[in-house]
């Protein structure tokens, strides 16, 4: 009994262990905002989304802390484009002129923020060809009362270039009441799916794709297909999100991924992507 | 007058002499020899001889080594001739004399060589003893016994002064008369833990290098001892350049190296784990143990298989001439350990257990509802017979395992967790010794680890549980062989082979509401390894003498086949018993990594052999270094190194533990591992410094290591080379021993240890994913955001630096049947909190993110109780 207690108080002493906190301001240098700004030679409208950085772990720093007087400036060659806020939590909006964005020409984002400095980076739309999405097979399975679609589809790379490739899965939903009512929305919206063209065999990149319809029950509105963009997307694009998408913010023994931008003296990507082919797969 | 009478007088002497020495380079001539009279009293023959030479004006030829020149020499010649002066001086009945025109050239013949050959012997127990040096007068050679207490040296015949050294025993000094080949036992006395003064180790005399270690097992009692519990390990934390992970983790980094890279052999089978509680512990406590070696760099071609250390332990056979043993008290757990003969002088067998019972003493404290609980126990048990005079067999088993639980019950709702995790090494060994000369060491064995993780959920809607299992069995066979070829030429030689079986990743998630979710079996994977190596330890000359070596592995997995060719070198250099240089050059490849993602010593770590894809790792070290004697009391030693390694393998950025558990193992399969590994450089460099002092009833020493280690991938940290998580910039440890009488002893330790490395975020922010628009500018519904940690450089942060210092007092007597020992120990006795790991933290009084270190350890004072009888 008395060794029991002896062990007891060793165990309050170990809990008890006085533990040293460091304040994360006083360790590293916060450069101040991360940008996400993403062009085409297609889009009407262009988006840069801004938040401010900071140093802490939890929640979305730009709907606690939205950044709104950024001054956002983006040039090509010969004209620019003023994008000012338009009053979401992190996003800034511009309506190009017709031809603004234009394949083979040189664009620099500009920011700048009072009190914290000037932001910019620099990127080029290039010229590759996007092949046709090829659909493949769609399964459904169920488990318990979900309802499962596995569905898989390819593309064709086009040799003699470099390609990076990003997929967007949106889900289309019809509305029984008024067949001309319908909807498109990502089936997940944080989560980009880039591809690298290693991965393709001979020649092919195959991909496999999963939808749980019950997520989307939505009445009047039912869940009829799955519709996919294809992008070739510039290296820098690929690289940046391919490493986001490793990193797991619920454990905390993983490998930290060192996310790899191209904005000077902030966090965050400038890139571009061209060409978007679409595909849209009827379900079962 | 005088002066021209003299002067003749001497110019005729002179005429004289000089005819004389004229007739006598004449030899040939009928003329006598001249004959000289010449005293000397006490002075070194070379001496002597130097002063004959200036009297008869010939030059005397000799080598001073040869005929023993710093011999003292007295005697008083009167009219004799110069060879007869050399020859009774010399006293050698081998000398022979040369004469030459104006010369005398002292040869000595080579005597007829025979072999002198044996094994050493604990005297009291017959356990043999691995690694004593015998030394004979004026270094002329020098033999070391095997790791089966074997030695054999031809040399040539005669009488010589045999020193026989060996850490821990009373240093024996023998006359051997050797006319012919000659087989003996010699048994040396172990020091009393009751002796006055402190146990002398080898550096009192042989002044050793610190590239290789040998741990003196019977000082571990002397020192402090966390929880009470001795351990050999930590022993091995306190000399140069072994540095500790952290405070739960015992893995030893050596050169930069990470602990899967270090060989640890048990009677010559492989141990994939040799930790306890989390790495708290080694698997020994050390009382069972008869040697422990480690070698740092200049690796014999006998090992391989890892490119960082090579940790050689062996069990006692066990007293063959009486039965003894000793238990001990912790407050963790308690040991027993019994040996003695089977067959008196023949045959003994030697039984250790150990176990912990942290589990009983946690279940009495916890709730009925609350039970957490931990267990490590091992078992050894060695047994071993003489077959003739020859012949030897051995058989050793090792069985350990580690059981942590935690059961809770809250309204209806049960959480069960299980981690176990466990070691068996088995070997068979016959010893041959097939001539007096050639020594043959034939050995069968088997190794198994597997660590499993279980957690299980039950609630009245059902049961959910996930498992992730890893383990690893080996069956091998291997023969050695020691052949004499001459005095100069040792050669050692052997051929193994090992059939793997590898069971990386096994994990099971259940769920009873929706049936069998999720198995990813990685299907065992088989592998196949073979290496044979030949190695010559090479006596050059007095001065020099070195080790070349060379070894061939083959690893098979599937149809992929890799051969490594592994050149080895090592030169030693030894212009007197002051100093020692050495310098080596090493190459050895590892098949086997052991992932892992944590400092902390748990079992979430995998072993995945090499595969189509995944390359062995290589590693190439160069290291230099010398020791220094300049009396009895002081020894200084410094080792410099650069070891270069290819293929390192780590899990990929944003991977861990947990990716395996819970992934949908999308490519499980044997190749699953080749998608979550990335495989790099690592180079490391640094010095290691040892300053030893020990008089009387003091012992003290200081370590202190310095280095760097760098790692690059070009999938990690965007390419760049970045300092690795266990780089210990410096790393320095101080030990004191000292006897206050005979049965009192105090000694102390200090560690202390730079931080390790981690990444820090050093900011976050948050990105939103565009979706792209159609003709008309319009995107398709929202886009989520998405937070995203920027962390710089990889290992950018390094945490606070790991120190303690721990003391304690140990009182020995000896009791009617048997010896007591008790000592008192306390640990971190200026309460220092450890970086144990780091969280991610909020302060609520500031408003702040913080980091906060966790710490395990505080001061923590102990009682132990040891019985040997």
């Amino acid at each position: 009994m008395r060794f029991n207690l002896i062990l007891l108080i060793l165990l309050c002493f170990w809990y008890s262990c006085q533990r040293e906190k460091i304040v994360l301001e006083d360790y590293g240098t916060d450069k101040g905002i991360g940008v996400s700004a993403f062009i085409t030679e297609s889009d009407l409208m262009f988006n840069v989304y801004l938040s401010n950085s900071r140093k802490t772990i939890g929640g979305i720093a730009s709907e606690e802390e939205p950044l709104t007087n950024a001054l956002v400036t983006i040039y090509s060659t010969s004209d620019s484009l003023v994008i000012p806020y338009d009053g979401n939590t992190s996003s800034y909006l511009g309506i190009p002129s017709p031809g603004f964005f234009k394949q083979g020409v040189n664009y620099r984002l500009n920011i700048e923020v009072p009190g914290k400095g000037v932001y910019s980076s620099e990127t080029q739309i290039t010229n590759y060809y996007v092949a046709p999405i090829i659909e493949g097979s769609v399964k459904q399975r169920t488990v318990s009362s979900d309802k499962y679609y596995d569905l898989e589809l390819s593309w064709e790379d086009q040799t003699g270039y470099k390609n990076y490739y990003r997929l967007v899965p949106l889900v289309v939903m019809l509305n029984d009441s008024e067949i001309t009512d319908t909807l498109v929305a990502p089936i997940d919206g944080s989560t980009i799916l880039v591809y690298d063209d290693k991965e393709a065999i001979d020649g092919i990149i195959k991909v496999k794709t999963s939808i749980l319809s019950n997520t989307f029950d939505f009445p009047p509105y039912r869940v009829i297909g799955v519709k996919y963009y294809l992008m070739n997307v510039d290296a820098n694009y690929y690289k940046f999100h391919n490493d986001l998408k490793k990193i797991n913010y619920f454990d905390q023994l993983n490998n930290p991924v060192i996310l790899q931008g191209n904005i000077k003296n902030g966090y965050g990507i400038f890139a571009s992507y061209n060409g978007a082919s679409e595909k849209t797969f009827l379900l079962p | 007058m005088l002066r021209i009478k003299n002067y003749c007088k001497d110019y005729w002497l002179k005429r004289l002499l000089l005819a004389c020495l004229f007739a006598t380079t004449l030899g040939f001539t009928k003329a006598q020899s001249p004959t000289f009279t010449f005293r000397i009293a006490s002075t070194p023959l070379k001496n002597a001889l130097d002063s004959l030479q200036e009297l008869s004006g010939i030059r005397l030829f000799y080598n001073s080594d040869k005929i023993n020149g710093n011999k003292l020499v007295s005697g008083n010649f009167i009219n004799q001739t110069l060879p007869s002066i050399v020859k009774e001086l010399v006293a050698n009945p081998n000398l022979e004399l040369i004469n030459k025109p104006g010369q005398l050239i002292l040869k000595i013949k080579d005597n007829e060589k025979h072999t002198w050959s044996g094994y050493i012997k604990e005297k009291g127990s017959s356990e043999v003893l691995i690694g004593v040096n015998l030394v004979a007068n004026g270094n002329s050679w020098v033999v070391q016994t095997n790791d089966y207490g074997f030695f054999s040296i031809t040399i040539p015949e005669g009488d010589y002064e045999v020193k026989v050294t060996y850490i821990g025993y009373a240093p024996k000094l023998i006359s051997l008369s050797l006319h012919s080949n000659k087989e003996e036992i010699i048994l040396l006395e172990p020091e009393s833990y009751l002796s006055e003064v402190v146990i002398k180790d080898e550096l009192e005399d042989k002044n050793s290098s610190i590239y290789k270690l040998q741990v003196p097992l019977k000082k571990i009692d002397q020192l402090p001892a966390l929880l009470g519990e001795s351990d050999f390990i930590k022993y091995l934390s306190l000399l140069p350049g072994v540095s500790k992970g952290n405070e739960a983790n015992q893995g030893m980094y050596i050169r930069g190296g990470t602990p899967d890279q270090n060989l640890v052999m048990i009677d010559d089978a492989t141990l994939y784990s040799c930790y306890h509680l989390f790495g708290f512990y080694s698997l020994f406590s050390g009382s069972e143990l008869r040697s422990a070696e480690l070698t740092k760099g200049g690796f014999s071609s006998k090992y391989g298989g890892r490119t960082s250390s090579v940790l050689n332990l062996s069990l006692k056979d066990g007293n063959r001439e009486k039965w003894e043993g000793d238990f001990g008290i912790g407050l963790l757990s308690s040991h027993i350990m019994i040996n003695g003969p089977i067959e008196k002088e023949k045959a003994s067998v030697l039984l250790s257990f150990r176990r912990t019972y942290l589990d009983a003493i946690t279940n009495s404290i916890l709730e009925e509802t609350e039970k957490a609980g931990y267990h490590y126990s091992d078992f050894n048990a060695k047994i071993n017979t003489d077959l003739g005079k020859r012949n030897k067999l051995y058989f050793s088993i090792y069985t350990g395992k580690d059981n942590f639980f935690s059961n809770s019950e809250y309204d209806g709702e049960r959480d069960q967790s299980k981690i176990t995790w466990g070691n068996d090494a088995l070997s068979f060994r016959w010893n041959c010794q097939l001539s007096n000369k050639f020594f043959l060491n034939t050995t069968v064995f088997h190794t198994g680890y597997a660590s499993t993780i279980q957690i299980k959920n039950t609630e009245s809607s059902g049961s959910s549980e996930f498992q992730l299992r890893t383990s690893i069995k080996d069956y091998g066979a291997k023969v050695d062989a020691d052949y004499l070829l001459s005095k100069n030429h040792w050669i050692k030689f052997g051929v193994m082979g090992t059939q793997h079986f590898f069971e990386p990743n096994i994990s099971r998630t259940y769920s009873s509401n929706i049936g069998l979710t999720n198995t990813n079996n990685t299907s065992e994977i088989e592998a196949t390894e073979f290496a044979g190596y030949i190695e010559d330890n090479i006596k050059i000359n007095q001065y020099w003498s070195g080790i070349a070596g060379f070894r061939l592995n083959s690893f098979r997995n599937g149809e992929k086949t890799y051969l490594t060719p592994e050149p080895r070198l090592m030169l030693f250099f030894e212009p007197n018993r002051r100093w020692n240089f050495n310098a080596s050059y090493t190459h050895m490849s590892q098949f086997m990594n052991l992932i892992s993602t944590g400092m902390i010593g748990l079992p979430s770590e995998i072993w995945v052999p090499v595969s189509e894809s995944i390359n062995p790792q290589i590693a190439k070290q160069i290291s230099a270094g010398y020791a220094h004697k300049p009396n009895k009391e002081w020894h200084w030693g410094q080792e410099f190194f650069i070891k270069q390694s290819s293929n390192y393998t780590q899990f990929a950025e944003g991977i861990s533990i947990w990716y395996l558990i819970l992934s949908q193992a999308p490519n499980s399969g044997t190749n699953f591992y080749d998608n979550i590994l990335v495989q790099g450089q690592m180079l490391s460099y640094g010095s290691e410094m040892s300053l030893k002092y020990t008089k009387n009833k003091l012992e003290t020493w200081v370590a202190y290591t310095i280095s760097k280690t760098e790692q690059q991938f070009d999938e990690i940290n965007r390419g760049n080379w970045f300092i690795a998580m266990h780089d210990r910039r410096h790393d320095i440890s101080w030990t004191g021993i000292y006897k206050i009488r005979k049965s009192l002893i105090v000694s102390s330790t200090w560690v202390y240890g730079s931080g390790f490395l981690m990444s820090l975020p050093e900011a976050s922010f948050t990105l939103s994913p565009h979706i792209p628009q159609d003709a008309n500018g319009n995107v398709f519904g929202f886009s989520q955001q998405i937070p995203a940690h920027h962390y710089g450089q990889k290992n950018s942060y390094r945490a606070a630096a790991f120190h303690h210092l721990d003391v304690s007092i140990k009182y020995y007597w000896e009791g009617k049947k048997g010896k007591h020992f008790i000592g008192l120990n306390v640990y971190n006795i200026y309460n220092r909190y450890n970086p144990f790991f780091y969280t991610l933290g909020y302060n609520e009084n500031t408003g702040k993110d913080v980091l906060v270190l966790n710490s395990l350890i505080p001061i923590l004072p102990s009682l132990n109780y040891k019985y040997a009888f």
